[in-house]
């Protein structure tokens, strides 16, 4: 997070924030969410983190409007979350892709930007951008019923942008993605972030979370466990790691024995691994070069140009 | 004030489109119109009553598939996109609640009034090929009685080209060649020459056929209501119940039974089906007379108006665990 984001009021703001869910007698029934409280301010990536259950997707729909809190306060762009209006300045990605299977491709992009005040040769331009960007512009004119899950869940992620909106809700974006694709919602969640734009994403997968959060939340049967920025809550600083240009074996056996010396007992030793996702898209880009038409999702073309405009004042 | 029409209108769209491409819809609604296509080659040899036959069957298919049609477009659109989650993804944009149900229901209602339409030309055509006493007249019901065939034959072929939806394509198809056919059996007379533009065809049948489509329009609003809170089977199971008490309406709440206060609400809200079935009125020479269709319509649409009025107050207090 950009250290200005603080001084710039929050675009989201979860005060006390709790949900029953009842029964057909009005008996409560499960208590998802208790006494939930975050800010989300622009620029900042948020990460909503927690085992299935936790409430994550709940406190999600809440912010959207499409469950009302019984406890608390929302605040999403200064409004309620009921105020349809401001839903035009937010981008919201459920956790599966739920979209309308005899629609094709195009014509479900089409549909959801009909939904904003978007002239229909922006919308059509927007449309034909985050095909390329998603990397299914081959497949535009399939039915989206008869997609692969990934797949589905790149055009939802599409529908969540198609407005360029200034709070991005994403709910398990990366589910379903190959590790290619995950690493393209990373970038893009980092793009969307650098132009000013606020991202609450929920996720299992803690290294996605690493990846790309400023500051996370942990929620645990609907409470919240933990909250703060990535560093604050991992770094162990009392154990400072010294990564060392390349030596040869007299120099790092010297320096060793030095360290051993001062510390007064045998430092560890290790070397650094290449990520196994840096290793997999080398190969996937190597394997490219031998191309083939794809069946499934192609290649993207980086991030669609109009979400990579100049950042946001 | 426009863009909210622009909105109401792609809503309304995409559920209508989202209706007629599926395979149900298609099944439903092409059994239907066949079936009304071929009732002059079951019923021709009956005693001469064929043409009555024909006409009161015509209309009962037309209506009972009507409201298993309308029913399922009603129930697939709303109840089926609540349990799917569609409905809270387009609730997570710049749409407000109440034009979402209510687009919803229109696209729900344009595809019932587009199998009307379907049915209304398909009994038109049969009416005139049954016309005759123990003889069909081949002539003006032949293309009627292709048109299924090739309309899928179309859409297969579209299909095959470029991988376009078959089922809407079929449906549209089916539509536009009974309209061609509808068009041809106007042209001829019975020998088979020109003659005055529709003088063959027996037109007391659109009234007859109006009337149905608002009583499906009617049924569409009510599945749309309970689509609000129920799936789609209980919602089917509840508009036969209310097609069928309806039905009785007359003998339930009517003359039949003791005048009291409560009888005469519950008569009041059952819609009585019976204002919109005057097959009987057709017998002879018999006409339905346009004020009265008038009439019907108007009880009709405030029937409607309240179901969509109820439909509104539920999907408003809705929440979306799905989605």
């Amino acid at each position: 997070m950009k250290p200005e984001a603080h001084e710039t009021p929050p675009v989201l703001r979860v005060e006390n924030a709790g949900k029953v869910f009842r029964d057909f007698w009005r008996r409560p029934r499960i208590r998802a969410v208790q006494d939930l409280s975050f800010e989300v301010r622009p620029g900042e990536v948020f990460g909503l983190l927690g085992p299935n259950g936790s409430g994550k997707s709940t406190t999600l729909k809440m912010i959207v409007g499409l469950l009302r809190p019984t406890e608390g306060r929302l605040h999403v762009l200064g409004a309620p979350p009921t105020d349809v209006s401001r839903k035009a300045r937010i981008g919201y990605l459920p956790e599966d892709s739920y979209l309308y299977p005899y629609l094709t491709c195009e014509e479900t992009l089409d549909f959801f930007g009909s939904l904003f005040r978007l002239p229909r040769a922006e919308r059509r331009a927007r449309t034909a951008q985050l095909l390329d960007m998603i990397g299914l512009r081959h497949a535009r004119r399939r039915p989206v019923g008869e997609f692969s899950k990934g797949m589905a869940r790149r055009i939802g992620l599409a529908q969540a942008l198609i407005n360029d909106p200034d709070l991005i809700i994403l709910d398990e974006p990366t589910s379903g993605l190959d590790p290619l694709g995950c690493r393209q919602v990373k970038d893009l969640i980092l793009t969307l972030a650098r132009r000013g734009k606020a991202v609450l994403l929920s996720s299992h997968l803690l290294a996605d979370i690493e990846d790309v959060c400023d500051r996370i939340a942990i929620l645990f049967n609907g409470r919240l466990q933990a909250i703060g920025s990535i560093r604050d809550l991992l770094e162990e600083r009392d154990r400072p790691r010294v990564t060392l240009p390349a030596v040869t074996p007299e120099q790092l056996r010297a320096i060793l024995a030095a360290l051993k010396a001062q510390l007064g007992r045998e430092p560890e030793l290790d070397y650094p691994r290449r990520n196994l996702e840096r290793f997999f898209l080398e190969t996937v880009a190597r394997a490219m070069n031998q191309d083939t038409e794809p069946s499934g999702a192609a290649p993207s073309e980086g991030v669609a140009p109009y979400l990579d405009g100049p950042p946001h004042a | 004030m426009f863009w909210r029409i622009r909105q109401f209108a792609a809503v309304a769209r995409i559920s209508l489109l989202d209706i007629i491409r599926q395979p149900g819809f298609l099944l439903i609604a092409a059994a239907g119109m066949a079936l009304i296509t071929l009732l002059p080659l079951l019923l021709t040899q009956t005693l001469g009553e064929s043409a009555r036959l024909v006409r009161d069957n015509a209309l009962a298919v037309h209506w009972t598939f009507g409201l298993v049609l309308g029913s399922y477009a009603a129930s697939s659109t709303l109840a089926r996109e609540t349990a799917l989650g569609t409905a809270a993804l387009v609730l997570s944009k710049p749409v407000s609640r109440s034009l979402f149900f209510l687009a919803k229901f229109c696209g729900a209602a344009a595809a019932t009034l587009l199998f009307s339409l379907g049915a209304g030309m398909a009994t038109l055509l049969s009416a005139r090929m049954a016309a005759g006493y123990f003889i069909l007249d081949w002539r003006a019901g032949g293309p009627a009685i292709a048109a299924p065939v090739l309309a899928f034959l179309i859409g297969g072929y579209l299909n095959y080209r470029d991988r376009g939806p078959f089922a809407s394509r079929a449906f549209i198809g089916m539509l536009v060649l009974y309209a061609a056919a509808l068009a041809w059996a106007c042209a001829i007379d019975a020998e088979g020459h020109c003659g005055a533009f529709g003088a063959a065809m027996d037109w007391r049948l659109a009234p007859a056929g109006l009337l149905i489509a608002m009583a499906l329009l009617m049924l569409t609003g009510l599945a749309g209501l309970l689509a609000t809170r129920l799936d789609t089977v209980p919602t089917l199971i509840l508009c036969s119940l209310a097609f069928l008490l309806g039905l009785m309406s007359d003998h339930l709440f009517g003359r039949a039974t003791e005048p009291s206060a409560a009888v005469s609400v519950l008569g009041g809200l059952l819609p009585n089906w019976q204002h919109f079935w005057l097959a009987d009125a057709l017998s002879g020479n018999g006409q339905i007379p346009w004020s009265y269709v008038g009439h019907a319509s108007a009880y009709g649409a405030m029937h409607l108006g309240g179901l969509l009025l109820l439909g509104l107050l539920s999907f408003r207090r809705a929440e979306w665990r799905n989605g």
